[in-house]
């Protein structure tokens, strides 16, 4: 469990990895709809949970907020399958265009975030 | 050992002989003639050791009582032991004529647990303490926890036991424990180590290695004790005396390297400060403070100590890519790796880094690393190249360089200042804002996101007298994927403890009852968000911190894998278009789940857990810290999002 990469480095790569986030030029497209319960497990099966989190919610140095409001759907393809930063790349062999949609799907669903006033007064 | 007095050769001689042998050996003449002096006769008999009739089996001196002299004169406050014979001389004196105080023994279960205890110790009290272990099986046992300690300049002291004289050794297992050069395994990564072959060379040399130690760089330092010397008694008109300490004072920058870079940092149209292990007093602190302020300059924390208030508004640490594109001027405090704070390393087929900063930025560092370097382990990083490199210490640099700026400021400098400082702010600020807001999402998530436990574990600590004494930065270290530092409100010098030093695993549960323990004194709340798979390296930590009721608040991050390493082979299996399916073998700690409030329990800790629904978090914390503010330690197992 001996860290092999410097977490401070990984932290700006992280900074730099939010770029994901970021909205990317419009794709013309006919997004399919999406299943987001076959898209929750699919978070889990192809391991994007590991770093964005169960619900894409991202994490300070490992992935950044994935959703609610994920990126459009040719623009969230095209950034697994070339990733610009640190993350790595997922073919079509490995998640398949229709499961994207899925997993899009779950993110799109994902709730608002609540208001942490409560236990962590400004 | 009686029997040993009646030795046919003085023992101390042989140590004296063994030690200096290569120089011995170089005096032909007289040691050929004294070698056919004493060769056996063929006939001659096996050496009859046994004892005499009129045997002395006590003794009215002994030589490690003035090693325990010796140490009480440097103040230790404690020394961590896991028992070995190869010190029992040395063990007996410090509880019994040094009547177990200033050092008081803290039984460790794990040499490597009472190095990163006294690493964790460092970091609150600045001061540091004593280990003992055997030369051979307790150093090997102690050595990830003596690097940790190297790379992150933490001073730890330690006394090895150790018989030199061969035939002195009982058979069997006190040739497994002993060894020719006992510092050899180590010295690559200690500050400096000696092996005294007299009791006033102990003197002299343990005081010595106190100096060194505390000289910044800082760094651990290993003495050797022999058994000879330890055990028998102080010879005749020994007059041991113990060696006065006085500390070096730091080394402090040059003065016109400093007054050239002041006149860089007031020129400039935006300055950055990038500290790591700068702040190696609380005084470190408030000189960043102060400089800063003065030039109403960014400030980046790597947070390898605690530097800078986390919620000031010169700290620019969550908007450190943006603050390091805008910077004319960068100045590194003690801050190795400067060439990964400047560039975005991308971890691809082909490994390549980007340069964060624009065109015609001028980089100068501050570090006493300039001034101390090993070659076979590289924790030096990647060369940074610098405008202005002052070898000396950072923190004893800053009050000149404090003085050199005010005395370079001007009217109109101030002004402009004043502006970047609400520039500085508002950017500031708005950092902040988003953490909060990205805090928030999946809050009812099951498991429990790092972010809604750190949140949960901020409730609860707020109003108390806190100190995280559990790194606050690092993926396989990190206490909630860092969450606090972007929550918390850090703003004392005890607030957290910094980094690990080398990352090595293992660290986390002892250096965390090691600050505990030096927090217990000051009446502090001390919270460590403590990783799974650390906690397995070396749980018995636990029980050290029950048998000496050190209060201790533990929150387990538990996600049930070593999780960076999951990270690091699901990268591999993408690159090789693989596929996650198997990512996890060898990886996850899960069939069994391991149940740590049970191993707690077992261990003597008030545990509660597994507690994997957010909302019974706050109340199970709460409940512990009754338990803490009792005076004995609590764990809290919690199941955690992996990120």
């Amino acid at each position: 469990m001996n860290a092999k990469v410097d977490t401070r480095a990984l932290m700006v790569i992280a900074l730099c990895a939010g770029m994901l986030a970021l909205p990317l030029p419009a794709v013309a497209q006919s997004a399919p709809a999406g299943n987001a319960e076959a898209g929750r497990q699919l978070m889990v099966r192809k391991g994007c949970f590991q770093c964005h989190g169960r619900e894409g919610q991202g994490a300070p140095i490992t992935g950044p907020r994935l959703g609610p409001s994920p990126l459009a759907l040719a623009a969230f393809v095209r950034a697994v399958r070339n990733p610009r930063a640190q993350m790595p790349p997922y073919t079509e062999k490995i998640v398949s265009d229709a499961e994207l949609a899925d997993i899009r799907a779950f993110l799109d669903s994902r709730p608002r975030p609540t208001s942490i006033d409560a236990l962590v007064p400004r | 050992m009686g029997k040993l007095r009646d030795s046919p050769l003085d023992r101390r001689d042989f140590i004296k002989h063994a030690v200096t042998g290569a120089t011995a050996l170089t005096a032909s003449s007289s040691l050929a003639a004294d070698q056919a002096a004493v060769a056996p006769q063929s006939d001659a008999k096996p050496p009859d050791n046994s004892p005499r009739e009129t045997e002395i089996l006590t003794q009215g001196s002994s030589g490690s009582d003035y090693m325990v002299d010796v140490l009480k004169s440097l103040a230790l406050d404690y020394v961590c032991v896991n028992p070995g014979s190869s010190f029992r001389g040395l063990h007996e004196s410090i509880v019994n004529y040094g009547g177990n105080k200033a050092p008081e023994m803290i039984t460790c279960c794990h040499e490597e647990s009472a190095v990163a205890m006294a690493h964790g110790y460092f970091k609150i009290e600045g001061k540091p303490l004593a280990v003992c272990a055997h030369g051979t099986v307790g150093l090997q046992h102690a050595s990830m926890a003596i690097y940790n300690a190297y790379v992150d300049r933490v001073p730890v002291y330690l006394v090895l036991g150790n018989t030199l004289d061969a035939t002195m050794r009982q058979q069997g297992y006190e040739w497994w424990h002993s060894v020719q050069d006992a510092s050899a395994m180590v010295r690559d990564y200690v500050k400096w180590d000696d092996t005294p072959a007299s009791l006033p060379h102990f003197g002299e040399s343990a005081v010595r290695a106190y100096k060194i130690a505390m000289t910044p760089p800082y760094g651990p330092v290993v003495i050797v004790a022999d058994t000879e010397l330890q055990e028998g008694p102080v010879p005749e008109g020994a007059n041991l005396r113990v060696p006065r300490l006085t500390l070096a004072s730091p080394p402090q920058g040059d003065s016109g390297a400093v007054a050239e870079l002041a006149r860089l940092l007031v020129a400039a149209t935006n300055p950055v400060l990038i500290a790591d292990k700068l702040a190696r007093t609380p005084a470190g602190m408030q000189h960043l403070i102060e400089l800063a302020e003065l030039l109403q300059a960014a400030v980046i924390s790597q947070n390898g100590r605690m530097n800078f208030p986390s919620q000031h508004p010169l700290n620019q640490t969550m908007r450190s890519e943006a603050a390091i594109g805008e910077a004319d001027v960068i100045v590194a405090l003690e801050a190795a790796n400067i060439f990964g704070a400047l560039h975005a390393f991308r971890d691809q087929v082909h490994r390549t880094s980007r340069p964060l900063t624009k065109a015609g930025v001028k980089l100068a560092s501050i570090t006493a690393g300039d001034l101390y370097l090993k070659s076979n382990y590289q924790d030096f990083q990647r060369y940074p190249e610098v405008d202005v490199a002052i070898a000396a210490d950072a923190e004893a640099t800053l009050p000149s360089l404090i003085e050199a700026v005010k005395r370079l400021i001007t009217d109109d400098r101030r002004r402009t200042f004043q502006e970047r400082r609400t520039r500085l702010a508002t950017a500031s600020r708005a950092a902040f804002d988003r953490a909060r807001t990205d805090a928030g999402y999946a809050w009812d998530s099951t498991p429990i996101s790092t972010a809604r436990a750190a949140a949960e574990l901020w409730s609860q600590i707020r109003n108390e007298d806190w100190s995280l004494v559990s790194s606050a930065f690092g993926p396989s270290s990190a206490g909630f994927s860092a969450w606090p530092l972007r929550l918390w409100k850090f703003e004392k010098p005890y607030h957290h403890i910094g980094a690990t030093g080398a990352a090595g695993i293992g660290y986390g549960a002892p250096a965390t009852v090691g600050a505990a323990l030096a927090n217990r004194k000051h009446g502090r709340l001390s919270v460590s968000i403590q990783n799974d798979g650390d906690l397995l390296y070396g749980p018995a930590a636990l029980w050290t911190a029950a048998h000496h009721k050190i209060p201790l608040l533990i929150v387990m991050n538990n996600n049930r894998a070593y999780h960076e390493e999951v990270m690091h082979v699901q990268r591999m299996s993408s690159r090789r278009n693989r596929g996650p399916d198997s990512v996890t073998v060898g990886l996850t700690l899960d069939n069994p789940a391991i149940d740590f409030a049970k191993l707690a329990q077992g261990l003597g800790v008030y545990a509660q857990g597994p507690i994997s629904n957010p909302a019974d978090l706050g109340p199970a914390i709460k409940r512990a810290i009754e338990v803490v503010k009792r005076g004995e330690p609590a764990l809290v197992d919690v199941i955690m999002q992996p990120r």
